[in-house]
Protein backbone atom coordinates (compact mmCIF):
# COMPACT_ATOMS: atom_id res chain seq x y z
CA UNK A 1 0.00 0.00 0.00
CA UNK A 2 2.73 2.49 0.72
CA UNK A 3 4.18 2.43 -2.88
CA UNK A 4 0.79 3.26 -3.98
CA UNK A 5 0.87 5.68 -1.91
CA UNK A 6 4.20 7.31 -2.83
CA UNK A 7 2.90 6.80 -6.47
CA UNK A 8 0.10 9.27 -5.27
CA UNK A 9 2.25 11.91 -4.08
CA UNK A 10 5.02 11.56 -6.82
CA UNK A 11 1.81 12.26 -9.48
CA UNK A 12 0.50 15.25 -7.51
CA UNK A 13 3.65 16.86 -7.48
CA UNK A 14 4.20 16.86 -11.41
CA UNK A 15 0.76 18.05 -11.97
CA UNK A 16 1.83 21.18 -9.55
CA UNK A 17 4.38 22.23 -11.69
CA UNK A 18 2.25 23.57 -14.36
CA UNK A 19 -0.54 25.06 -12.38
CA UNK A 20 -1.39 27.81 -14.46
CA UNK A 21 -2.54 25.09 -17.39
CA UNK A 22 -4.50 23.23 -15.28
CA UNK A 23 -6.08 26.48 -13.85
CA UNK A 24 -6.32 28.01 -17.75
CA UNK A 25 -8.26 24.13 -18.66
CA UNK A 26 -10.69 24.60 -15.51
CA UNK A 27 -11.19 27.87 -16.76
CA UNK A 28 -13.25 26.54 -19.50
CA UNK A 29 -15.92 25.38 -17.38
CA UNK A 30 -17.13 29.16 -17.63
CA UNK A 31 -17.24 28.77 -20.91
CA UNK A 32 -19.51 25.37 -20.94
CA UNK A 33 -21.92 27.05 -19.01
CA UNK A 34 -21.42 30.19 -20.91
CA UNK A 35 -22.38 28.04 -24.11
CA UNK A 36 -25.82 26.14 -22.39
CA UNK A 37 -27.11 29.29 -20.34
CA UNK A 38 -27.12 31.09 -24.64
CA UNK A 39 -28.26 28.33 -26.17
CA UNK A 40 -30.99 26.61 -23.52
CA UNK A 41 -31.93 30.38 -23.19
CA UNK A 42 -32.63 30.55 -26.84
CA UNK A 43 -34.35 27.27 -26.45
CA UNK A 44 -36.66 28.35 -23.72
CA UNK A 45 -37.34 31.50 -25.11
CA UNK A 46 -41.63 30.11 -25.28
CA UNK A 47 -41.75 27.69 -22.99
CA UNK A 48 -40.93 27.50 -18.76
CA UNK A 49 -40.46 23.85 -18.79
CA UNK A 50 -38.78 20.85 -21.35
CA UNK A 51 -39.27 17.52 -19.73
CA UNK A 52 -39.58 18.22 -16.57
CA UNK A 53 -37.18 21.05 -16.47
CA UNK A 54 -36.90 24.58 -16.14
CA UNK A 55 -33.93 26.90 -17.77
CA UNK A 56 -32.52 26.87 -13.93
CA UNK A 57 -32.36 23.23 -13.93
CA UNK A 58 -31.16 22.57 -16.82
CA UNK A 59 -28.14 25.23 -16.50
CA UNK A 60 -27.23 23.35 -13.02
CA UNK A 61 -27.32 20.61 -14.68
CA UNK A 62 -25.08 21.27 -17.69
CA UNK A 63 -22.69 22.62 -14.55
CA UNK A 64 -22.66 19.54 -12.35
CA UNK A 65 -21.92 17.68 -15.24
CA UNK A 66 -18.97 19.67 -16.74
CA UNK A 67 -17.52 19.60 -12.73
CA UNK A 68 -17.87 16.16 -13.06
CA UNK A 69 -16.40 15.29 -16.39
CA UNK A 70 -13.49 17.21 -15.67
CA UNK A 71 -12.39 15.24 -12.63
CA UNK A 72 -12.09 11.73 -14.61
CA UNK A 73 -8.62 11.97 -15.85
CA UNK A 74 -7.79 8.31 -16.95
CA UNK A 75 -7.73 8.66 -20.44
CA UNK A 76 -4.77 10.59 -20.59
CA UNK A 77 -2.98 8.34 -18.94
CA UNK A 78 -4.38 5.10 -20.47
CA UNK A 79 -3.32 6.87 -23.76
CA UNK A 80 0.48 7.29 -22.62
CA UNK A 81 0.45 3.49 -22.25
CA UNK A 82 -1.14 2.58 -25.24
CA UNK A 83 1.53 4.44 -26.92
CA UNK A 84 4.16 2.65 -24.56
CA UNK A 85 3.13 -0.77 -25.52
CA UNK A 86 2.67 0.05 -29.01
CA UNK A 87 6.85 0.86 -28.94
CA UNK A 88 7.79 -2.27 -26.58
CA UNK A 89 8.11 0.13 -23.73
CA UNK A 90 5.52 -1.39 -21.04
CA UNK A 91 8.19 -3.45 -19.33
CA UNK A 92 8.95 -1.19 -16.94
CA UNK A 93 5.54 -1.68 -15.68
CA UNK A 94 5.92 -5.51 -15.52
CA UNK A 95 9.01 -5.16 -13.61
CA UNK A 96 7.89 -2.63 -11.45
CA UNK A 97 7.06 -4.80 -7.95
CA UNK A 98 3.28 -3.54 -8.15
CA UNK A 99 0.35 -4.84 -10.30
CA UNK A 100 -0.13 -2.44 -13.51
CA UNK A 101 -3.48 -2.17 -13.10
CA UNK A 102 -3.50 -0.97 -9.72
CA UNK A 103 -0.91 1.16 -10.33
CA UNK A 104 -3.24 2.92 -13.53
CA UNK A 105 -5.69 3.15 -10.82
CA UNK A 106 -3.57 4.91 -8.20
CA UNK A 107 -2.54 7.69 -10.80
CA UNK A 108 -5.60 7.92 -12.34
CA UNK A 109 -7.51 8.65 -8.95
CA UNK A 110 -4.20 10.75 -8.14
CA UNK A 111 -4.64 13.17 -11.01
CA UNK A 112 -8.79 13.31 -10.34
CA UNK A 113 -8.27 13.72 -6.74
CA UNK A 114 -5.61 17.19 -8.42
CA UNK A 115 -8.62 18.05 -10.60
CA UNK A 116 -11.56 17.75 -8.41
CA UNK A 117 -9.75 20.97 -5.68
CA UNK A 118 -8.83 22.74 -9.17
CA UNK A 119 -12.74 22.04 -10.55
CA UNK A 120 -14.19 22.82 -6.89
CA UNK A 121 -12.91 26.19 -7.02
CA UNK A 122 -14.16 26.93 -10.32
CA UNK A 123 -17.55 25.50 -9.10
CA UNK A 124 -17.81 27.84 -6.23
CA UNK A 125 -17.15 30.75 -8.29
CA UNK A 126 -19.84 30.20 -11.37
CA UNK A 127 -22.22 29.31 -8.65
CA UNK A 128 -21.78 32.04 -7.21
CA UNK A 129 -21.42 33.79 -10.72
CA UNK A 130 -24.83 32.54 -12.43
CA UNK A 131 -26.73 31.96 -9.14
CA UNK A 132 -30.07 32.91 -10.40
CA UNK A 133 -29.69 29.59 -12.77
CA UNK A 134 -28.69 27.82 -9.89
CA UNK A 135 -31.10 25.47 -7.93
CA UNK A 136 -30.87 23.97 -4.64
CA UNK A 137 -30.39 19.77 -3.97
CA UNK A 138 -33.94 18.26 -3.78
CA UNK A 139 -32.25 16.41 -0.48
CA UNK A 140 -29.22 16.00 0.75
CA UNK A 141 -29.63 12.17 1.15
CA UNK A 142 -30.52 11.97 -2.95
CA UNK A 143 -26.77 13.77 -3.32
CA UNK A 144 -25.17 11.52 -1.27
CA UNK A 145 -26.64 8.63 -3.04
CA UNK A 146 -25.67 10.76 -6.22
CA UNK A 147 -21.48 10.89 -4.80
CA UNK A 148 -21.77 6.95 -4.73
CA UNK A 149 -22.82 6.15 -7.60
CA UNK A 150 -20.38 9.32 -9.03
CA UNK A 151 -17.27 7.18 -7.51
CA UNK A 152 -18.82 4.02 -8.80
CA UNK A 153 -19.15 5.49 -12.68
CA UNK A 154 -15.87 7.19 -12.50
CA UNK A 155 -14.12 3.96 -11.18
CA UNK A 156 -15.74 2.19 -14.03
CA UNK A 157 -14.37 4.56 -16.29
CA UNK A 158 -11.23 4.06 -15.45
CA UNK A 159 -11.15 0.35 -15.78
CA UNK A 160 -12.94 0.83 -19.19
CA UNK A 161 -9.71 2.88 -20.27
CA UNK A 162 -7.23 0.36 -18.72
CA UNK A 163 -9.40 -2.20 -20.89
CA UNK A 164 -8.82 -0.36 -24.20
CA UNK A 165 -5.52 0.22 -23.25
CA UNK A 166 -4.08 -3.18 -23.01
CA UNK A 167 -6.14 -3.96 -26.59
CA UNK A 168 -2.90 -2.18 -27.73
CA UNK A 169 -1.10 -5.58 -27.26
CA UNK A 170 -3.49 -6.73 -30.20
CA UNK A 171 -4.22 -3.63 -32.07
CA UNK A 172 -1.09 -1.05 -33.62
CA UNK A 173 -2.88 2.09 -33.16
CA UNK A 174 -6.16 2.59 -30.55
CA UNK A 175 -6.06 6.10 -30.45
CA UNK A 176 -8.81 6.31 -32.69
CA UNK A 177 -10.37 4.01 -30.25
CA UNK A 178 -9.99 6.50 -27.31
CA UNK A 179 -11.63 9.22 -29.70
CA UNK A 180 -14.14 7.13 -30.92
CA UNK A 181 -15.13 5.76 -27.15
CA UNK A 182 -15.02 9.79 -25.72
CA UNK A 183 -17.71 10.59 -28.72
CA UNK A 184 -20.14 7.98 -27.96
CA UNK A 185 -19.27 8.53 -24.19
CA UNK A 186 -20.22 11.99 -24.27
CA UNK A 187 -23.72 11.29 -25.69
CA UNK A 188 -24.46 8.18 -23.40
CA UNK A 189 -22.98 9.80 -20.09
CA UNK A 190 -25.40 12.72 -20.65
CA UNK A 191 -23.20 15.18 -21.09
CA UNK A 192 -24.31 16.44 -24.38
CA UNK A 193 -28.27 16.31 -23.50
CA UNK A 194 -30.03 15.10 -20.55
CA UNK A 195 -30.46 11.19 -21.02
CA UNK A 196 -34.73 11.78 -20.25
CA UNK A 197 -34.36 13.86 -23.45
CA UNK A 198 -34.78 10.84 -25.46
CA UNK A 199 -37.28 8.49 -25.78
CA UNK A 200 -37.97 6.44 -22.93
CA UNK A 201 -38.13 3.14 -24.22
CA UNK A 202 -34.48 4.26 -25.22
CA UNK A 203 -33.76 5.40 -21.27
CA UNK A 204 -35.34 2.41 -19.62
CA UNK A 205 -32.78 0.56 -22.02
CA UNK A 206 -29.63 2.67 -21.00
CA UNK A 207 -30.44 2.19 -17.39
CA UNK A 208 -28.90 -1.64 -17.47
CA UNK A 209 -25.84 -0.23 -18.83
CA UNK A 210 -23.05 1.60 -16.68
CA UNK A 211 -22.65 4.91 -18.32
CA UNK A 212 -26.28 5.75 -17.44
CA UNK A 213 -25.14 5.75 -13.88
CA UNK A 214 -21.37 7.82 -14.20
CA UNK A 215 -22.83 11.43 -15.03
CA UNK A 216 -26.89 11.24 -15.46
CA UNK A 217 -28.29 9.79 -13.23
CA UNK A 218 -26.08 11.32 -10.09
CA UNK A 219 -26.89 14.87 -11.34
CA UNK A 220 -30.92 13.47 -11.57
CA UNK A 221 -30.48 12.41 -7.95
CA UNK A 222 -29.13 15.85 -7.16
CA UNK A 223 -32.47 18.12 -9.12
CA UNK A 224 -35.38 15.62 -8.50
CA UNK A 225 -34.17 13.78 -5.30
CA UNK A 226 -35.91 10.51 -7.17
CA UNK A 227 -34.33 7.82 -5.36
CA UNK A 228 -37.07 4.96 -6.46
CA UNK A 229 -34.46 3.05 -8.65
CA UNK A 230 -31.52 3.29 -6.00
CA UNK A 231 -31.36 -0.75 -5.79
CA UNK A 232 -31.25 -1.43 -9.84
CA UNK A 233 -28.76 1.71 -10.31
CA UNK A 234 -26.94 -0.03 -7.50
CA UNK A 235 -26.58 -3.53 -8.99
CA UNK A 236 -26.17 -2.28 -11.89
CA UNK A 237 -22.95 -0.03 -11.12
CA UNK A 238 -21.45 -2.70 -8.87
CA UNK A 239 -21.93 -5.50 -11.40
CA UNK A 240 -20.15 -3.90 -14.47
CA UNK A 241 -17.37 -2.94 -11.66
CA UNK A 242 -16.52 -6.51 -10.78
CA UNK A 243 -17.35 -7.45 -14.30
CA UNK A 244 -15.00 -5.50 -15.74
CA UNK A 245 -12.13 -6.08 -13.43
CA UNK A 246 -12.69 -9.76 -14.03
CA UNK A 247 -12.36 -9.39 -17.63
CA UNK A 248 -9.04 -7.08 -17.60
CA UNK A 249 -7.70 -9.97 -15.47
CA UNK A 250 -8.54 -12.27 -17.75
CA UNK A 251 -7.41 -10.98 -20.60
CA UNK A 252 -4.13 -9.41 -19.23
CA UNK A 253 -3.31 -12.76 -18.28
CA UNK A 254 -3.99 -14.21 -21.42
CA UNK A 255 -1.72 -11.54 -23.91
CA UNK A 256 1.30 -11.06 -21.51
CA UNK A 257 2.61 -14.18 -22.12
CA UNK A 258 2.62 -13.07 -25.67
CA UNK A 259 4.21 -9.93 -25.21
CA UNK A 260 7.61 -9.01 -26.31
CA UNK A 261 8.91 -5.65 -25.31
CA UNK A 262 12.25 -4.31 -25.49
CA UNK A 263 14.75 -5.85 -23.78
CA UNK A 264 12.71 -8.94 -23.40
CA UNK B 1 0.11 28.98 -56.87
CA UNK B 2 0.97 25.88 -59.33
CA UNK B 3 3.77 25.47 -57.85
CA UNK B 4 1.23 25.24 -54.42
CA UNK B 5 -1.16 22.71 -56.30
CA UNK B 6 1.37 20.57 -57.35
CA UNK B 7 2.81 19.92 -53.76
CA UNK B 8 -1.12 19.31 -52.47
CA UNK B 9 -1.30 17.04 -55.12
CA UNK B 10 1.68 15.17 -54.67
CA UNK B 11 0.91 15.33 -51.07
CA UNK B 12 -2.53 13.81 -52.10
CA UNK B 13 -0.96 10.78 -53.67
CA UNK B 14 1.71 9.79 -51.13
CA UNK B 15 -1.10 9.82 -48.31
CA UNK B 16 -3.15 7.83 -50.65
CA UNK B 17 -0.75 5.22 -50.79
CA UNK B 18 -0.02 5.30 -47.13
CA UNK B 19 -3.57 5.14 -46.08
CA UNK B 20 -3.72 2.37 -48.27
CA UNK B 21 -1.15 0.51 -46.35
CA UNK B 22 -3.29 0.98 -43.10
CA UNK B 23 -6.44 0.30 -44.89
CA UNK B 24 -8.06 0.09 -41.38
CA UNK B 25 -7.32 3.57 -40.17
CA UNK B 26 -8.63 5.32 -42.96
CA UNK B 27 -12.28 3.20 -42.25
CA UNK B 28 -11.39 4.32 -38.73
CA UNK B 29 -11.39 8.15 -39.41
CA UNK B 30 -14.36 7.90 -41.76
CA UNK B 31 -16.43 6.16 -38.21
CA UNK B 32 -15.21 8.22 -36.01
CA UNK B 33 -16.43 11.29 -37.50
CA UNK B 34 -19.22 10.13 -39.37
CA UNK B 35 -20.60 9.53 -35.26
CA UNK B 36 -19.27 12.42 -34.08
CA UNK B 37 -22.36 14.15 -36.58
CA UNK B 38 -24.66 11.72 -36.42
CA UNK B 39 -24.23 12.30 -32.40
CA UNK B 40 -25.07 16.33 -32.91
CA UNK B 41 -27.49 15.23 -35.74
CA UNK B 42 -29.45 13.49 -32.88
CA UNK B 43 -29.14 15.87 -29.97
CA UNK B 44 -30.87 18.49 -32.69
CA UNK B 45 -33.52 16.24 -33.40
CA UNK B 46 -34.13 15.30 -29.77
CA UNK B 47 -34.42 18.97 -29.11
CA UNK B 48 -36.45 19.60 -32.07
CA UNK B 49 -38.65 16.63 -30.60
CA UNK B 50 -39.81 18.82 -28.02
CA UNK B 51 -39.96 22.74 -29.93
CA UNK B 52 -40.68 23.87 -32.44
CA UNK B 53 -38.10 26.84 -33.37
CA UNK B 54 -35.07 28.71 -31.48
CA UNK B 55 -34.83 32.19 -32.17
CA UNK B 56 -36.90 31.80 -35.73
CA UNK B 57 -34.79 28.83 -36.68
CA UNK B 58 -37.06 25.77 -37.37
CA UNK B 59 -35.58 21.93 -37.63
CA UNK B 60 -34.61 22.19 -41.28
CA UNK B 61 -32.62 25.58 -40.50
CA UNK B 62 -30.91 23.65 -38.44
CA UNK B 63 -30.07 20.77 -40.31
CA UNK B 64 -29.36 23.02 -43.07
CA UNK B 65 -26.58 24.39 -40.29
CA UNK B 66 -25.34 20.97 -39.23
CA UNK B 67 -24.83 19.68 -42.76
CA UNK B 68 -22.88 23.30 -43.37
CA UNK B 69 -20.75 22.95 -40.36
CA UNK B 70 -20.34 19.10 -41.50
CA UNK B 71 -18.76 20.04 -44.52
CA UNK B 72 -16.95 22.65 -43.31
CA UNK B 73 -15.27 20.64 -40.83
CA UNK B 74 -14.90 17.21 -43.08
CA UNK B 75 -12.67 19.70 -45.26
CA UNK B 76 -10.41 20.68 -41.92
CA UNK B 77 -10.39 17.67 -40.54
CA UNK B 78 -9.00 16.25 -44.43
CA UNK B 79 -6.71 18.66 -45.09
CA UNK B 80 -4.89 20.53 -42.43
CA UNK B 81 -6.48 19.69 -39.21
CA UNK B 82 -4.00 16.82 -38.51
CA UNK B 83 -0.65 18.77 -39.71
CA UNK B 84 -1.62 21.66 -37.93
CA UNK B 85 -2.49 20.80 -34.76
CA UNK B 86 1.23 19.16 -34.09
CA UNK B 87 2.75 22.85 -34.33
CA UNK B 88 3.28 23.44 -31.17
CA UNK B 89 5.18 20.18 -30.91
CA UNK B 90 7.61 21.61 -33.98
CA UNK B 91 8.40 24.53 -31.99
CA UNK B 92 9.14 22.93 -28.91
CA UNK B 93 11.32 20.28 -30.35
CA UNK B 94 13.00 22.54 -33.20
CA UNK B 95 11.32 20.43 -36.06
CA UNK B 96 9.92 23.51 -37.28
CA UNK B 97 13.64 24.48 -39.05
CA UNK B 98 13.03 21.35 -41.26
CA UNK B 99 10.11 22.82 -42.71
CA UNK B 100 11.96 26.71 -42.92
CA UNK B 101 14.48 25.39 -44.71
CA UNK B 102 12.32 24.11 -47.81
CA UNK B 103 11.59 26.52 -50.34
CA UNK B 104 7.93 26.34 -49.83
CA UNK B 105 5.52 28.26 -47.37
CA UNK B 106 6.24 26.34 -43.79
CA UNK B 107 2.63 27.15 -42.86
CA UNK B 108 1.54 25.99 -45.97
CA UNK B 109 3.77 22.78 -45.91
CA UNK B 110 2.47 21.54 -42.20
CA UNK B 111 -0.95 21.90 -42.99
CA UNK B 112 -1.19 19.48 -45.81
CA UNK B 113 1.79 16.91 -44.71
CA UNK B 114 -1.04 15.02 -42.74
CA UNK B 115 -3.66 15.23 -45.02
CA UNK B 116 -6.40 12.44 -43.89
CA UNK B 117 -8.37 10.68 -46.76
CA UNK B 118 -10.65 8.93 -44.48
CA UNK B 119 -12.36 11.68 -43.31
CA UNK B 120 -13.62 12.78 -46.76
CA UNK B 121 -16.40 10.18 -47.29
CA UNK B 122 -18.38 12.28 -44.72
CA UNK B 123 -18.89 15.20 -47.50
CA UNK B 124 -21.44 12.86 -48.41
CA UNK B 125 -23.54 12.66 -45.47
CA UNK B 126 -23.15 16.24 -44.80
CA UNK B 127 -24.43 17.31 -48.46
CA UNK B 128 -26.94 14.97 -48.52
CA UNK B 129 -28.30 16.61 -44.91
CA UNK B 130 -28.03 20.20 -46.97
CA UNK B 131 -29.58 18.76 -50.26
CA UNK B 132 -32.61 17.31 -47.99
CA UNK B 133 -33.09 20.61 -45.29
CA UNK B 134 -32.72 22.90 -48.81
CA UNK B 135 -35.54 21.21 -50.22
CA UNK B 136 -37.41 21.09 -47.29
CA UNK B 137 -36.72 24.59 -46.86
CA UNK B 138 -37.77 25.66 -50.89
CA UNK B 139 -34.72 27.13 -51.49
CA UNK B 140 -34.42 27.93 -55.09
CA UNK B 141 -31.57 26.02 -56.77
CA UNK B 142 -29.84 28.94 -58.72
CA UNK B 143 -26.71 28.93 -59.94
CA UNK B 144 -26.03 32.24 -58.35
CA UNK B 145 -27.02 30.35 -55.01
CA UNK B 146 -24.94 27.07 -55.30
CA UNK B 147 -21.49 29.28 -56.20
CA UNK B 148 -22.51 31.80 -53.61
CA UNK B 149 -22.65 28.93 -51.20
CA UNK B 150 -19.52 26.97 -52.18
CA UNK B 151 -18.02 30.52 -51.97
CA UNK B 152 -18.99 30.71 -48.43
CA UNK B 153 -17.65 27.15 -48.05
CA UNK B 154 -14.36 28.30 -49.25
CA UNK B 155 -14.11 31.39 -47.15
CA UNK B 156 -14.84 29.62 -43.86
CA UNK B 157 -12.27 26.80 -44.62
CA UNK B 158 -10.04 29.39 -44.57
CA UNK B 159 -11.33 31.13 -41.24
CA UNK B 160 -11.49 28.06 -39.55
CA UNK B 161 -7.80 27.62 -40.45
CA UNK B 162 -6.65 30.67 -39.56
CA UNK B 163 -8.79 30.36 -36.44
CA UNK B 164 -6.68 26.89 -35.25
CA UNK B 165 -3.85 28.23 -36.03
CA UNK B 166 -3.44 31.52 -34.42
CA UNK B 167 -3.54 29.88 -30.28
CA UNK B 168 -0.41 27.68 -32.05
CA UNK B 169 1.52 29.98 -33.24
CA UNK B 170 1.49 31.40 -29.59
CA UNK B 171 3.93 28.28 -29.25
CA UNK B 172 6.41 30.63 -30.13
CA UNK B 173 6.07 32.70 -26.66
CA UNK B 174 4.75 30.15 -24.16
CA UNK B 175 5.70 26.62 -23.25
CA UNK B 176 2.39 24.92 -22.32
CA UNK B 177 -0.79 25.59 -24.34
CA UNK B 178 -3.03 22.58 -23.07
CA UNK B 179 -5.37 25.27 -22.29
CA UNK B 180 -5.63 27.15 -25.27
CA UNK B 181 -5.90 23.65 -26.90
CA UNK B 182 -8.87 22.97 -24.89
CA UNK B 183 -10.15 26.45 -25.51
CA UNK B 184 -9.75 26.39 -29.40
CA UNK B 185 -11.77 21.89 -28.98
CA UNK B 186 -14.23 24.13 -27.08
CA UNK B 187 -14.75 26.89 -29.53
CA UNK B 188 -15.56 24.80 -32.56
CA UNK B 189 -17.86 22.82 -30.39
CA UNK B 190 -19.23 26.40 -29.95
CA UNK B 191 -19.70 26.92 -33.91
CA UNK B 192 -20.90 23.25 -34.12
CA UNK B 193 -23.85 23.40 -31.48
CA UNK B 194 -24.71 27.00 -31.66
CA UNK B 195 -26.05 28.92 -34.49
CA UNK B 196 -25.04 32.53 -35.17
CA UNK B 197 -29.04 33.53 -34.81
CA UNK B 198 -29.01 33.00 -31.27
CA UNK B 199 -26.23 35.76 -29.99
CA UNK B 200 -27.78 38.75 -28.90
CA UNK B 201 -25.65 41.91 -27.96
CA UNK B 202 -22.15 41.92 -26.83
CA UNK B 203 -21.87 37.61 -27.46
CA UNK B 204 -22.55 38.70 -31.14
CA UNK B 205 -19.47 41.20 -31.22
CA UNK B 206 -17.50 38.54 -29.48
CA UNK B 207 -18.59 35.41 -31.61
CA UNK B 208 -18.88 37.49 -34.62
CA UNK B 209 -15.78 39.59 -35.02
CA UNK B 210 -13.18 38.80 -31.93
CA UNK B 211 -14.06 34.73 -31.89
CA UNK B 212 -16.18 34.18 -35.52
CA UNK B 213 -17.05 31.19 -34.83
CA UNK B 214 -20.19 32.44 -35.29
CA UNK B 215 -20.33 33.16 -38.69
CA UNK B 216 -18.83 29.89 -39.76
CA UNK B 217 -21.49 27.91 -40.29
CA UNK B 218 -24.42 30.39 -39.94
CA UNK B 219 -23.76 32.90 -42.97
CA UNK B 220 -23.87 29.89 -45.51
CA UNK B 221 -26.97 28.44 -44.27
CA UNK B 222 -28.30 32.18 -44.19
CA UNK B 223 -27.40 33.13 -47.78
CA UNK B 224 -28.64 29.36 -49.17
CA UNK B 225 -32.15 30.23 -47.13
CA UNK B 226 -32.46 34.10 -48.68
CA UNK B 227 -32.01 35.98 -45.44
CA UNK B 228 -28.50 36.82 -45.63
CA UNK B 229 -28.34 40.82 -45.26
CA UNK B 230 -25.72 42.23 -46.93
CA UNK B 231 -23.87 44.03 -44.20
CA UNK B 232 -23.12 40.46 -43.31
CA UNK B 233 -21.50 39.69 -46.02
CA UNK B 234 -18.74 42.67 -46.14
CA UNK B 235 -18.55 41.38 -42.38
CA UNK B 236 -17.80 38.32 -43.37
CA UNK B 237 -14.91 39.03 -45.70
CA UNK B 238 -13.67 41.53 -43.63
CA UNK B 239 -13.10 39.06 -40.71
CA UNK B 240 -11.56 36.44 -42.52
CA UNK B 241 -9.35 39.04 -43.91
CA UNK B 242 -8.32 40.56 -40.59
CA UNK B 243 -7.64 36.69 -38.96
CA UNK B 244 -5.02 36.46 -42.28
CA UNK B 245 -3.82 39.66 -41.68
CA UNK B 246 -3.11 38.62 -37.82
CA UNK B 247 -1.66 35.13 -38.32
CA UNK B 248 1.05 36.75 -40.82
CA UNK B 249 1.49 39.20 -38.33
CA UNK B 250 2.12 36.42 -35.31
CA UNK B 251 4.13 34.21 -38.01
CA UNK B 252 6.75 36.77 -38.22
CA UNK B 253 7.12 37.94 -34.93
CA UNK B 254 7.11 34.48 -33.97
CA UNK B 255 9.82 33.66 -36.23
CA UNK B 256 12.04 36.41 -35.50
CA UNK B 257 12.46 35.18 -32.27
CA UNK B 258 12.39 31.37 -32.92
CA UNK B 259 15.51 30.15 -31.99
CA UNK B 260 15.43 26.17 -32.74
CA UNK B 261 14.85 23.32 -29.63
CA UNK B 262 15.86 26.04 -27.19
CA UNK B 263 12.72 28.26 -27.90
Amino acid sequence: MDKYIEISKITIKSLLIYKADVIGTALMSFFKVFIAIILWSAVYQFQTTLVGYTLPMLITYYIIIDFLQKIDQSQEFASQIAEEIRKGEFSKYIVKPMNPLFYFITVSISKSFYRFFIGFAMLLIILVGVQKYVVAPASMEAVLWGILFFLLGSFFLILFNYFITILSFYFIEVSSLFVLKSILLSFLVGELIPLSFLPNAIVEVFRFFPFYYVLYYPVELYLSGDMSHLSTALIVSLSWNIGFFILIQIVYQKIIKNYAGVGI
Amino acid sequence: MIRLLDLLWTSLKLRISRDLIYGMQFWVAFCTDFILFFIQVLVFYTIFSHVTDINGWGKYQFSFFIGTFMILDTLKMVFYFFGTISFPNYIRTGELDVYLTKPINPLFLIAIQKINLGGVLNLVPGFLIVIYSAIELKVQFTLGTILGYFFFLTLFSFLLYFLMLAPRLLAFWFVKLDFLMELDHQLNDLAFKVPGVVYQGVSKIIFYILLPFGLVATIPTQFATSVLEGKYWLLSIAVVVSYALLIMIMWKRGIKQYSSASS
